[in-house]
């Protein structure tokens, strides 16, 4: 259960107050966006985390009637500066005092007078701005890299201004697969959200459900059985461990080592196999649900999944030696793609990224989610902050990961996985699910109207947060090692485009 | 009749060696791969298929593929890469600097064809492949020109086939081969199978290409690759693999050497990491020191 405690503001008071809160001791930034409140009134929020007892607290002022403007806290909350620019897109409007204003994820490719969220009683929208940073000076040339990408992956466009091979400076366009996914949380029945959820982005479909479900049982102020949780947990960490063997495989493809990207894409496939056996399917999907879990796990899967765990931790050792014992890797990887501590920090990064660059911060030390956090962790920091580190960061995360999950399944409390869970949500609440996907801390925001209904429901993937240490990364680097520095954080466009 | 092996070997081993390649890459992975004959399949369906230009294309997008294939044909018929006796052999014809310089006609026309289409990629493809002809040129041509002077002739089609000494065979030898990598745009230098275009060298100049266009392009790659490999183990191995009264064995030994160093490279590749662009020269180097080293030997040994 996280307790979510409500900090109204004055406008005037919003550019100084938010950032003297989100920096006192133990607390970080969250996310910022607007909701609806009764009367069709807007509200602007800022979500604040406490680290030290696990507890939120949200920060609103109202948008003055007929205005097209609120106060801007990127320059003193640098993390904040994509929500900002996305409550710009959404909502048509304009973040007085931001150091660089342009549309986010609705650019040119979209109706210019189309503002998903503006009614028409806000008055007249504030018009977008699209425009890439322009070099200049002699020698400068731009190589546009996108939407349509030669591999399987999800459309972005990449604007790199370079001097010869070194990058200048690159600007990264997301918006191509923009699905309306939380105007339809807030508008779909609730037994289906859960199936919405899950897509904001399908490779953490675990992560997703189990936000999504830790929110709205926090609504209710109902707690899940203790089989479900540890069952949870185990899924969870399955989701964390197959991603970070794909994201090791692929690294090692990037910079050419076709042995390393067949190891662990063989170790990947196993670990997938690992989700299918406890919950059904690879990618575990439809499995976390409000209340539990959809379905029950029987003894003879999870005997299985112990036995193939012990038969997998092998593997993944030979598998990492492979990959960072080769001189070859070490040397492409170590010094590429440097994320300073200091910048990390001041761009909120999340998740490896942000402990590949010295922060200790791992959402499953301090907030609820499944066992989380009755069950100790080991925190995975690296200091360098370049592509070597973002991998070690994975591989120490992969053991502590399977031995978490070992340790779970040894000690697997008995009983139902599921409660029964009310039809409709309680009134005009307030509630947040926190959990470490295995990109970094993700949260869903829910609040409901005076009728039970979900009025606003905000989804913050760490993607969201982790693309500006992307485009922070590459600057000086090779051209030749941009996909690279890119694998190393591997984010999601389909999770920053909501 | 030696001029008949010759040209059954340029038809058939260009496509065998790229088949032994792709499978031993597969098989140092762990995995099965794809059928054998794979390669040559992909290279028919291409040749079927029809192609998209780019609008802004001029002839000369049309016209490289052809102008590749045309030289890389006249080189591989005249040098006497397989063992067996090339055409017109002893008539000057298999020049060293000739052929150098031809095969640096042809990639001058697919450099201009990568810039031609107006693609950012083609543009950045070329300007490092360019920059990597400046680094291996001096390799490939002192390299050749230690076994010239070994020989005493700069003929080719004469230099590969007279007996040369072990040490400037060997040190030549390596040399070549080793820009051989780099010429052909192999690991460590280049990654063949990336999709990753910003990563690419060569594949970044004939990303635009498709079809037919694509086929010849591919055809001549394949081509080059087995004409660089059999000048390789000719210089190496030359002594070795000549049976003086028997066409059909030299060329059968000098065919199963080029396919063992197909083997080599699908091992290499399965196994290597591509090297950072900034470490290519020092790589190169090594090859230009070796070839240096060679001609040394070849002038003072004489």
């Amino acid at each position: 259960m996280i307790r979510v405690d409500a900090v109204p503001i004055e406008p005037a008071d919003w550019e100084s107050s938010v950032p003297e809160r989100a920096r006192r001791k133990g607390w970080k930034y969250g996310h910022l966006t607007i909701r609806r409140a009764e009367g069709g009134k807007r509200l602007l929020e800022a979500l604040l985390l406490n680290l030290d007892n696990g507890s939120a607290e949200i920060a609103s002022t109202p948008i003055i009637d007929g205005g097209s403007k609120f106060s801007s806290v990127t320059s003193a909350i640098p993390a904040a500066h994509w929500a900002e620019q996305a409550v710009g897109d959404l909502w048509g409007l304009h973040a007085s005092g931001h150091p660089r204003w342009k549309s986010l994820i609705l650019h040119e490719a979209w109706p210019p007078d189309k503002f998903p969220f503006a009614v028409s009683a806000d008055g007249p929208p504030s018009p977008r701005e699209s425009k890439f940073l322009t070099v200049g000076g002699q020698g400068v040339h731009e190589i546009p890299v996108g939407p349509i990408h030669a591999g399987i992956i999800e459309p972005g466009h990449f604007r790199f201004s370079c001097i010869g091979e070194i990058v200048a400076n690159l600007d990264i366009r997301l918006g191509y697969v923009h699905r309306g996914v939380e105007a339809r949380l807030a508008a779909v029945p609730l037994r289906h959200a859960r199936h919405v959820a899950e897509s904001a982005s399908s490779d953490s479909a675990v992560a997703n459900a189990l936000a999504h479900a830790q929110a709205l049982e926090d609504l209710w102020g109902l707690e899940g059985p203790k089989r479900a949780a540890a069952v949870r947990t185990v899924a969870l960490e399955i989701e964390r461990v197959a991603n970070h063997f794909g994201d090791l495989g692929a690294l090692a493809s990037d910079i050419g080592f076709a042995l390393g990207a067949a190891t662990f894409g063989r170790l990947r496939g196993a670990a997938l196999g690992f989700g299918q056996t406890l919950s059904g399917t690879r990618f575990q999907r439809g499995f976390v649900c409000p209340g539990g879990l959809a379905w029950e796990v029987g003894d003879a899967q999870l005997r299985l999944l112990t036995q193939s765990l012990s038969e997998l931790k092998p593997a993944a050792a030979d598998a990492c030696e492979i990959l960072f014992e080769n001189p070859g890797v070490q040397e492409r990887l170590e010094g590429v793609g440097i994320l300073k501590p200091s910048l990390a920090d001041e761009f909120g990064m999340v998740g490896p990224t942000a402990r590949a660059s010295g922060s200790p911060y791992d959402a499953r030390c301090h907030f609820a989610h499944a066992l989380f956090p009755g069950l100790a962790v080991d925190v995975a920091t690296e200091t360098a902050g370049d592509a070597f580190a973002r991998a070690e960061v994975r591989r120490k995360e992969v053991f502590s990961s399977l031995r978490l999950i070992e340790e779970v399944l040894a000690a697997l409390p008995q009983g139902g996985s599921l409660v029964k869970t009310p039809e409709t949500l309680p009134p005009s609440k307030t509630a947040i699910g926190i959990v470490e996907a295995w990109r970094g801390e993700l949260i869903h925001w829910i609040t409901t109207d005076e009728q039970g209904k979900i009025s606003r429901y905000a989804i913050r993937d760490p993607s969201f947060q982790n693309w500006t240490g992307v485009a922070i990364a590459v600057r000086g680097n090779l051209v030749m090692d941009f996909p690279l520095i890119n694998k190393s954080f591997n984010l999601s466009y389909s999770g920053s485009d909501l | 009749m030696s001029l008949a092996i010759h040209i059954v070997l340029l038809i058939a081993l260009p496509l065998l060696l790229s088949c032994v390649i792709r499978k031993t890459k597969a098989l140092m992975q762990g995995r099965p791969g794809p059928p054998l004959f794979q390669p040559i399949f992909d290279l028919v369906k291409r040749f079927r298929k029809g192609e998209t230009v780019s609008s802004t294309a001029s002839w000369i997008f049309r016209a490289n593929p052809l102008v590749g294939l045309s030289i890389a044909l006249v080189v591989a018929m005249v040098v006497p890469w397989t063992g067996a006796e090339p055409l017109a052999r002893g008539s000057g014809t298999a020049d060293l600097i000739l052929i150098v310089y031809l095969l640096a006609m042809a990639r001058f026309f697919s450099l201009l064809a990568a810039l031609d289409t107006g693609s950012a990629f083609g543009g950045l493809g070329a300007s490092r492949e360019a920059a990597l002809a400046v680094l291996i040129e001096p390799s490939i041509l002192v390299s050749l020109s230690a076994v010239a002077l070994a020989s005493g002739t700069m003929d080719l089609s004469v230099a590969l086939q007279s007996p040369v000494r072990g040490t400037v065979a060997l040190l030549s030898g390596s040399a070549f081969l080793l820009a051989a990598l780099a010429e052909l745009s192999r690991m460590p230098v280049d990654d063949p199978t990336t999709h990753l275009e910003l990563t690419m060298i060569h594949e970044a100049t004939i990303l635009e290409n498709s079809g037919r266009n694509l086929a010849l392009i591919e055809t001549t790659v394949a081509l080059r690759t087995a004409v660089f490999f059999g000048v390789g183990v000719q210089i190496l191995l030359g002594k070795a693999l000549r049976s003086p009264d028997n066409a059909i064995v030299s060329a059968a030994s000098s065919a199963a050497a080029i396919l063992m160093l197909g083997c080599l490279l699908g091992v290499l590749e399965g196994i290597a990491v591509k090297l950072n662009w900034r470490r290519v020269p020092s790589f190169v180097a090594f090859s230009t020191a070796l070839a240096v080293m060679s001609a040394f030997v070849a002038a003072v040994g004489a």
